[in-house]
């Protein structure tokens, strides 16, 4: 039996105390053959939550969902108390929503500025002067006031994702859901912009999809790990590094019992997994327990039968 | 990326919901605005002004317009800009697909529908502009001197309607198909339609087409004998554009019970309107037109302009001042006593014919008949064109100045039948001298002719024929070359002798002071005008 | 035991009292059982785990090896499109047909697209100029084509493969060659069918074809130097050029004119044979 690991390691704070801005129950979506979703139950308040999890674990499918342009086969859906699926409170929810797709196509003849004022008349800001203002603030937000009158096509990937985010940014949205928008930025693209989603997550609900480990334990207060359509945790970014507490060890030789290992700089092997007696164990980080998780759900055995640590039979 | 420039600042919510109109409509805006600004549009559109720059400007054919045909010529020009439009939107309308941000703007608040409804919009401003340059160019040609006739409203709506068209459909075709070479390919196949409607002038099936094309080397009718029902048509290609939208809007995914009925309703419109369009020419029409042709003087207006009298169809009298200047460029060197009291020149239209190649003569004694019976007996024939930008203009202002010359000199009216339009002699020499000095333009009109023509004998006019030997015209022509004064003060003096029957053109061309060796022996003994 | 096989016919003829016996499975295995007796078989096979596992030691491994090996290539092989079955059913090898289906300028769009343009442009001939002698606006028209069709398949614009066979590709000169060949001949095709309902056939309704291998042939001379769009863009222009120079004379359509094409063509088609090793050092060209 697929044990149930969904996994709530320490309380969030500040996701029970904020007022629930998306309510998500039982959550699933089905493709012809594929469950992408399988009842998902997820409540999410201010602050920035990371969303983790290998490729086609439905990441952007509860995204999309969330975005209301996707019609869940089962479950309910509600954001800002209202449900998406009625169209009247689909086009309020969509007013007050910041949506960055994953790998949002671009057209190439639009400068800058046109472009993200193009979406911004989408989001049926119809008032000219005020939506060049607004348009004028995002791209300053995202650092771009410089190249606004240049064509899409003569940006770097990195400066288009900017215009993405800016394009996300308008209207100073409640709930922003941002897929993977850190893929193709350089190290340094990704340090701003992670002070940027930090900015934004005060006072805001920011979902981001990701699969930078490194980002979400720089940024999010909150993460959920998605695998096979179900959540496998739902907890603070130190507990799902706690997952691993124990169970990351170096060894001179590759470990056969490790769910996974590299050989590090040092030459000296680091597992994690189930530690063989007298092992020298080492730090676990976020993506420690991450991996753990993953290959606890692909595997459904979660490494070490210890009763202790066996953090089974989370809420769902 | 420094920081959110306004972190403090209060939540603004998005302004206020604005209901969806609004947004729509500053959709369409921007649209519109790309719209006017794509390469496409653009460049059809300086392709058209282009053609028009070159045809008044550089080859300088559109002097002396009918105004009632002109309107029709329009829209076959605005057809270009209505393929700019056509390939703009639909690169517009596919835009989202081509470039993968149709996943991401099904987030946005604005409906699939409606922004499928505000790309339907900004093709307005582009019909806007196609109407005011439709607009403009008429007024050019209506400014033109010799305009003649006025042009119909609703033909010159036709340009933009299918400017409309053109920009509906390609928005619907974006929304069935994502591909971009459909653009093209159902632009070639308009194109064709076009075409192929506009080979077939005289079949009434080609008023399903966008456009309806006459034959348009016919000299201009009256607007009373042409039939196009240019209202009909245009309410067919109006109500081609509001199916089309429709449609669009459907397949855009708003369902709404109105929009269908909308769609059934213009559907059934544009079937009726088109059956109505395609009905053949009614049997009415056959017989006014051989009514103006047989026996114009009923439908006509005549002027007295000093001792000649001018009639034409009314739309047309204003070319009298034209005509009036050959005429009495012609008559100031014929002595007063050698004048018919009373020249008349009366206009008439040519013979209509479905085939291109039956050429036609005119019923010369039907006219006769008829200026017998309106007391004009003797008129001279013009035609309906006239100018000197084209070579049916040429040909119409030659053949008008060599007619009426002839009929100076000969005194007689002209005949039908090609052995009775021949003129020998003296008298053609003096014929053609004539008709080539009356005004500016008239020789080079001439010279046009004889450019085009082959063999021993040239006939000018487009109405009624003058039929001369190459030998006379160069005889004519080295005339030309000298002064006019003094050739025709020695007309003048030599009248009687010039147009008598027997004067050989070597002595015509001597008596008007042209140094020609005597008639070798066998000169033109086997030309049409030997002694028979 | 699930599946076992009751029907006294067949465990009265040959299965024995419930399960297939050992001579069945062996024949079986060969392949020489009747069929009346493999579908008897093979549905209490699927049911019967002791009965595969008393099969699987009639099988020869390497028999089934065999078998496996042949499926899988028999699943990998690519399933020609619509254009390389054509090809192939011409006799062209399958090497070839392979890159003429990747040609840009054979795609159905683009041929469709030439089509139309060709029977518009001879329409148009038949409403604008019924009587001329030559079809002039058609026979400007139809050479240009080809070079556009050139500039398509070599350039990187319409190709999303182009970096990868612009490294993989020994000899830049074959598959150019081979493209263009295939772009004129299909140009060449239809712009012979459009010559039908040109207003007057005679020899002069075809005084295209020519011209349409000169520019084709101009376009892969200058391809080397000039690279793949500028090359046929320069071709054309010559082409239109001369159109210009000899447009009251019409000395292209006359029997000269079209010796002097056929000279240039010539003289073309040599340069393009001593200037091939060109194209291997171009980095403008599409392989």
């Amino acid at each position: 039996m697929n044990p149930e690991t969904t996994t709530e390691a320490a309380p969030v704070p500040s996701a029970a105390a904020g007022e629930a801005m998306v309510q998500v129950t039982g959550l699933t979506v089905r493709y012809r053959r594929t469950v992408a979703l399988d009842g998902v139950t997820l409540s999410l308040g201010t602050g920035v939550t990371g969303l983790l999890g290998p490729n086609g674990a439905g990441k952007t499918t509860l995204l999309r969902a969330l975005a209301t342009v996707l019609v869940p086969s089962d479950g309910s859906l509600s954001v800002f108390g209202r449900d998406p699926l009625e169209p009247r409170s689909r086009q309020e929810i969509r007013r007050r929503l910041g949506y960055l797709p994953q790998a949002p196509g671009f057209h190439r003849h639009f400068t800058a500025f046109e472009f993200v004022d193009y979406v911004a008349i989408l989001k049926e800001h119809t008032d000219r002067a005020a939506r060049h203002e607004e348009v004028r603030r995002v791209l300053d937000a995202v650092g771009l006031s410089e190249v606004r009158g240049k064509k899409l096509k003569a940006l770097s990937g990195g400066m288009r994702q900017r215009v993405a985010l800016a394009s996300a940014l308008i209207g100073d949205p409640e709930l922003l859901i941002l897929d993977e928008p850190t893929v193709g930025l350089d190290p340094e693209q990704r340090l701003r912009f992670r002070e940027l989603v930090a900015e934004l997550g005060e006072g805001r609900t920011v979902l981001l999809s990701t699969h930078q480990t490194e980002d979400v334990s720089a940024l999010c207060h909150r993460v959920v790990v998605l695998a096979a359509g179900r959540v496998r945790y739902d907890g603070s970014a130190r507990g799902l590094g706690e997952l691993a507490d124990g169970r990351v060890w170096f060894s001179p030789e590759r470990e056969p019992r490790a769910v996974a290992g590299w050989r590090t700089g040092t030459g000296l092997f680091r597992n994690i997994g189930a530690p063989p007696p007298g092992a020298q164990t080492a730090d676990a980080t976020l993506e420690d327990g991450y991996l753990l998780l993953n290959s606890a759900a692909e595997s459904g055995m979660w490494p070490e039968p210890e009763a202790g640590t066996r953090p089974e039979g989370g809420t769902r | 990326m420094s920081t959110i420039q306004q972190p403090e600042r209060a939540r603004t919510a998005p302004p206020a919901p604005p209901g969806t109109g609004a947004g729509v409509r500053a959709l369409a805006l921007t649209e519109g605005r790309r719209l006017l600004r794509h390469p496409a549009f653009l460049g059809s559109l300086l392709l058209c002004v282009a053609l028009w720059v070159y045809e008044s400007v550089v080859a300088g054919s559109s002097g002396f317009p009918v105004l009632h045909d002109e309107d029709r010529l329009v829209q076959s020009q605005l057809l270009l800009i209505a393929a700019g439009t056509f390939l703009a939107v639909h690169l517009a309308a596919i835009r989202p697909a081509r470039d993968g941000t149709e996943g991401w703007f099904l987030s946005l608040v604005l409906l699939p529908w409606q922004r499928a409804a505000a790309l339907l919009l900004a093709v307005l401003p582009a019909a806007l502009l196609t109407a005011v340059l439709a607009g403009a160019r008429i007024g050019w040609l209506a400014a033109q001197p010799g305009a003649a006739g006025s042009p119909s409203p609703a033909e010159l709506a036709a340009g933009p309607a299918a400017v409309l068209v053109a920009g509906t459909l390609a928005v619907l075709l974006g929304l069935i198909t994502r591909s971009v070479a459909a653009g093209p390919i159902a632009l070639a196949c308009l194109a064709i339609v076009t075409v192929v409607g506009a080979l077939f002038p005289f079949e009434s099936w080609r008023w399903w087409g966008l456009i309806a094309v006459e034959d348009e080397l016919h000299a201009a009718l009256p607007s009373g004998l042409l039939h196009r029902p240019a209202g009909q048509h245009l309410l067919y290609l109006l109500l081609l554009a509001l199916a089309c939208a429709t449609a669009a809007l459907l397949r855009a995914g708003l369902k709404a019970a109105s929009v269908r009925v909308l769609l059934a309703v213009s559907l059934a419109g544009v079937a009726v309107a088109g059956v109505l369009n395609a009905r053949p020419a009614p049997d009415s029409l056959a017989a006014a037109r051989q009514r103006a042709l047989d026996a114009p003087s009923e439908g006509q207006t005549c002027v007295k302009e000093g001792e000649l009298t001018y009639c034409a169809f009314p739309e047309f009298l204003d070319r009298h001042k034209e005509w009036a200047r050959v005429s009495e460029g012609i008559l100031r060197w014929v002595p007063g006593d050698a004048r018919d009291p009373r020249y008349t020149v009366r206009q008439h239209i040519t013979p209509v014919s479905e085939s291109s190649l039956g050429q036609t003569t005119a019923p010369i004694d039907a006219w006769a008949e008829d200026d017998r019976k309106a007391g004009t007996s003797g008129a001279v024939a013009v035609g309906t064109a006239w100018g000197d930008g084209s070579d049916l203009g040429r040909d119409a202002t030659g053949g008008f100045a060599t007619a009426f010359a002839a009929r100076v000199v000969t005194g007689e009216p002209a005949r039908s039948g090609p052995q009775d339009a021949l003129l020998c002699g003296g008298r053609s020499v003096l014929t053609l001298w004539l008709a080539g000095q009356a005004a500016p333009g008239t020789a080079e009109a001439l010279r046009s002719r004889i450019d085009r023509s082959f063999g021993g004998l040239i006939g000018f006019g487009t109405v009624t024929t003058v039929e001369t030997e190459q030998s006379d015209i160069d005889l004519a022509f080295r005339l030309l070359n000298l002064p006019a004064a003094d050739v025709g003060a020695k007309a003048k003096a030599h009248w009687a002798e010039l147009t008598a029957k027997d004067t050989s053109s070597a002595e015509a061309a001597r008596l008007l002071g042209l140094d020609v060796p005597e008639q070798p022996d066998g000169y033109g003994k086997d030309s049409m005008c030997s002694p028979r | 035991m699930a599946g076992i096989v009751n029907d006294p016919q067949v465990t009265g003829m040959t299965y024995g009292p419930q399960h297939a016996s050992a001579e069945v499975l062996n024949r079986y295995a060969q392949g020489s059982l009747p069929p009346q007796d493999r579908q008897r078989l093979e549905p209490h096979l699927d049911t019967c785990a002791p009965c595969r596992a008393q099969l699987a030691a009639h099988t020869g491994s390497r028999q089934i090896d065999r078998l496996w090996h042949r499926l899988d290539h028999a699943l990998d092989l690519p399933v020609p499109g619509r254009l390389e079955r054509c090809l192939l059913a011409l006799r062209v090898p399958d090497h070839m047909a392979r890159v003429l289906s990747a040609t840009p300028a054979l795609r159905s769009t683009w041929l469709v697209g030439v089509l139309l343009t060709l029977l518009c442009t001879a329409l148009t001939a038949r409403l604008l100029e019924p009587d001329a002698r030559s079809p002039f606006t058609f026979v400007a028209l139809a050479p240009l084509l080809p070079a556009l069709g050139v500039a398509i398949s070599s350039s990187r614009r319409f190709d999303p493969a182009y970096e990868i066979g612009q490294a993989a590709a020994p000899s830049v000169f074959r598959p150019v060659l081979l493209r263009a060949t295939a772009v004129l001949l299909s140009s060449a095709v239809l712009a012979a069918l459009a010559s039908l309902i040109l207003p007057r056939l005679g020899p002069a309704a075809f005084g295209w074809l020519l011209p349409m291998g000169l520019t084709t042939a101009l376009s892969l001379v200058l391809m080397p130097r000039c690279g793949p769009v500028t090359a046929p863009a320069l071709a054309g222009a010559a082409w239109l050029t001369a159109l210009v120079l000899t447009f009251r004379s019409e000395v292209l359509f006359s029997a000269a004119g079209q010796s002097v094409l056929a000279a240039l063509l010539l003289a073309a088609v040599v340069a393009l044979m001593a200037l091939r090793a060109g194209f291997d050092f171009q980095k403008g060209i599409q392989v």
